[in-house]
């Protein structure tokens, strides 16, 4: 059995109060992330992902629940970390030094022995060797979260957490952080916890995801299989209307779409619907599972939430 | 790895060079530039030469001259600022979460104090050396003696007195960090904390007025020992022995005079750096970043 990289048991946090409530940044989160994979932390803005990621880095302490990295307890085996780089919320450098500089001091924190050439190696993996004399205040966002990917790979880590790796980058840029992340993995066997907001790269780069939503998780699992558990099917049938009740009595709301009838229900449920329309005289010509991007399944299931919640 | 966190704060240190020129690097600067206008005016000015023979320098009080600076109120808001920044810079900078999964908070924070410590104290001591060839050379320009010579009772003398003032220097340095960090901790602003920092060591001197106060109202004179374990009474009583003289000290209701011996506010500062830095060290160990 692979040995899980990232386990996480009833995580909760809340910070102090606002507007007279307490804000439960994470609620009872557990999920488990098994080395040699890139798995996506997703959610919208406030979900919780970067509380999450700073308990996993002991940057804050869980209120309650527990982190475990390759087996081993945090709270009680601190030097775990070792194994573990990350780009948290942007890339932070002391601005009065240069790149390499900035490097060596987080290698000199860290107490990492370097090899020699393996500063050069790493600049070059981001393609920071020109700008790497040059001092950071002078660098774009861009070239700074590159310089970000560089020190999260510092100490040639098992786990690398990459929270936003793609802000602020270019479309090359993105894309050179997607082809890296897979080499990371397939190549050199690492494990990447990645939290992005720009569904479609996660889409194309990580092999599970989970959804997490004020605090809570909400979906975990693999992509392709998320993507299909839910789908949106057109359904071509006459008359429409008599087709649409049916739809409604029995399933979801059904969305009119130019001579045809959208309803979002899983593939596995077809023939049941074909079934029941054609119990009631509805005549069905055909009926097509939209192809849905990771992007449609997570604003379904977040909005599904908000208005569960709201 | 004590050794490790210590290079990474000494290359930040140096690396931060406004920074570090407009609030540590000006000591030994003004040290040269002395030296460059005492030499200008040894030459050109025979006034300026028969000042200087006529009361030459000592070399043993030269050397001293520049760890005055810390019981200086500018000395010490310099000393204050520069801490603020090193200790509020990685807050501002967002810096500690690219530092701490990577390293043990303590050490960290410990490490901290000890690079600012030993960089004041080591630039305080170039400053001094360089001030101590300055004038040995405008002495020498302007034809004045500048004694004593150093033979073992004169050296003796003298080491007992530097000794003494770098420990002194040491404690306010020291001091000055504990209360910028804590400051820097809550505020997370370079600026903020600098300014709180300042308002605090100077606030500080200030408390004796509403402890007057208090103890006026409660009619209980005792409340105005507390300000007997207040950190900055007890500098300005250190710096007093230190120079030879003997402290104003403070006065209670009944009119008697308090002056606390030297050993008294030794122990008393010895506890408050410990306590600040411990302070530090705990809270820091349990902050959210």
């Amino acid at each position: 059995m692979t040995e899980a990289a990232i386990q996480i048991q009833n995580l909760t946090k809340h910070f102090g109060r606002r507007s007279g409530r307490r804000v439960q940044a994470v609620d009872d989160l557990s999920l488990e992330v098994a080395a040699g994979q890139v798995y996506g932390f997703l959610g919208p803005n406030g979900a919780g992902k970067t509380t999450t990621i700073r308990m996993l880095l002991d940057l804050i302490r869980p209120d309650q629940g527990e982190v475990y990295l390759f087996g081993k307890p945090l709270r009680r085996e601190r030097n775990v970390l070792g194994r573990v780089g990350s780009l948290v919320e942007g890339a932070a450098f002391y601005d009065f030094l240069t790149g390499r500089r900035n490097l060596e001091v987080l290698a000199l924190t860290a107490n990492l022995d370097l090899r020699p050439g393996r500063l050069d190696e790493l600049l070059a993996l981001v393609e920071m060797q020109d700008a790497s004399r040059r001092r950071v205040k002078g660098y774009s966002t861009g070239m700074k979260q590159r310089l970000g990917i560089a020190a999260a790979l510092l100490g040639d880590p098992d786990l690398i957490i990459l929270d936003e790796p793609a802000n602020g980058l270019d479309p090359r840029g993105i894309n050179e952080v997607r082809r890296l992340t897979r080499r990371l993995v397939e190549e050199l066997g690492k494990t990447v916890f990645l939290s992005s907001h720009q569904l479609g790269e996660v889409e194309q780069v990580c092999d599970r995801v989970a959804i997490v939503h004020r605090g809570r998780l909400l979906r975990e699992g693999s992509v392709q299989g998320l993507i299909h558990e839910r789908s949106r099917l057109r359904i071509e049938a006459e008359p429409l209307t008599q087709a649409k009740a049916v739809l409604e009595a029995n399933w979801d709301h059904a969305a009119d779409g130019e001579g045809a009838l959208l309803l979002d229900a899983p593939r596995a449920q077809v023939p049941e619907i074909v079934r029941q329309l054609v119990e009631q005289g509805v005549r069905v010509f055909a009926v097509s599972a939209e192809k849905q991007t990771l992007e449609d399944y997570f604003l379904q299931i977040t909005e599904d939430r908000a208005d569960d919640v709201d | 790895m004590w050794i490790s966190l210590f290079r990474a704060e000494w290359t930040k240190i140096i690396g931060n060079r406004w920074v570090t020129a407009g609030l540590i690097w000006i000591f030994p600067g003004l040290a040269v530039l002395a030296t460059i206008i005492g030499l200008l005016l040894a030459l050109f000015s025979a006034a300026f030469r028969e000042g200087l023979q006529g009361d030459p320098a000592i070399w043993t009080e030269v050397a001293i001259l520049p760890w005055l600076v810390p019981n200086n109120p500018l000395g010490r808001a310099l000393l204050l600022g520069f801490a603020a920044v090193l200790f509020a810079g990685e807050y501002q900078w967002n810096t500690w979460k690219a530092i701490v999964p990577r390293s043990r908070r303590v050490p960290l924070i410990l490490v901290k104090f000890a690079a600012v410590a030993a960089f004041v104290l080591l630039t305080f001591a170039l400053t001094s050396l360089l001030l101590t060839l300055g004038v040995g050379l405008i002495s020498l320009a302007a034809g004045a003696d500048y004694g004593p010579i150093p033979d073992g009772a004169a050296l003796a003398e003298f080491g007992e007195d530097y000794g003494l003032q770098v420990f002194y220097a040491f404690l306010t340095t020291v001091i000055a960090s504990g209360i910028a960090a804590l400051v820097a901790m809550i505020t997370r602003s370079i600026l903020a904390s600098a300014l709180i920092s300042i308002l605090i060591a100077i606030g500080e001197t200030l408390l004796l007025f509403p402890l007057y106060l208090l103890a006026v109202l409660t009619r209980t004179e005792g409340i105005l020992h507390l300000y007997r374990f207040l950190p900055g009474y007890n500098l300005i009583s250190l710096f007093g022995w230190l120079a030879g003289e003997t402290p104003e000290g403070f006065e209670l209701l009944s009119g008697e005079v308090i002056v606390d011996g030297r050993l008294f506010s030794a122990t008393v500062l010895s506890f408050w750096v410990i306590g600040l830095v411990s302070l530090t060290a705990y809270l820091f160990n349990r902050q959210d970043l």
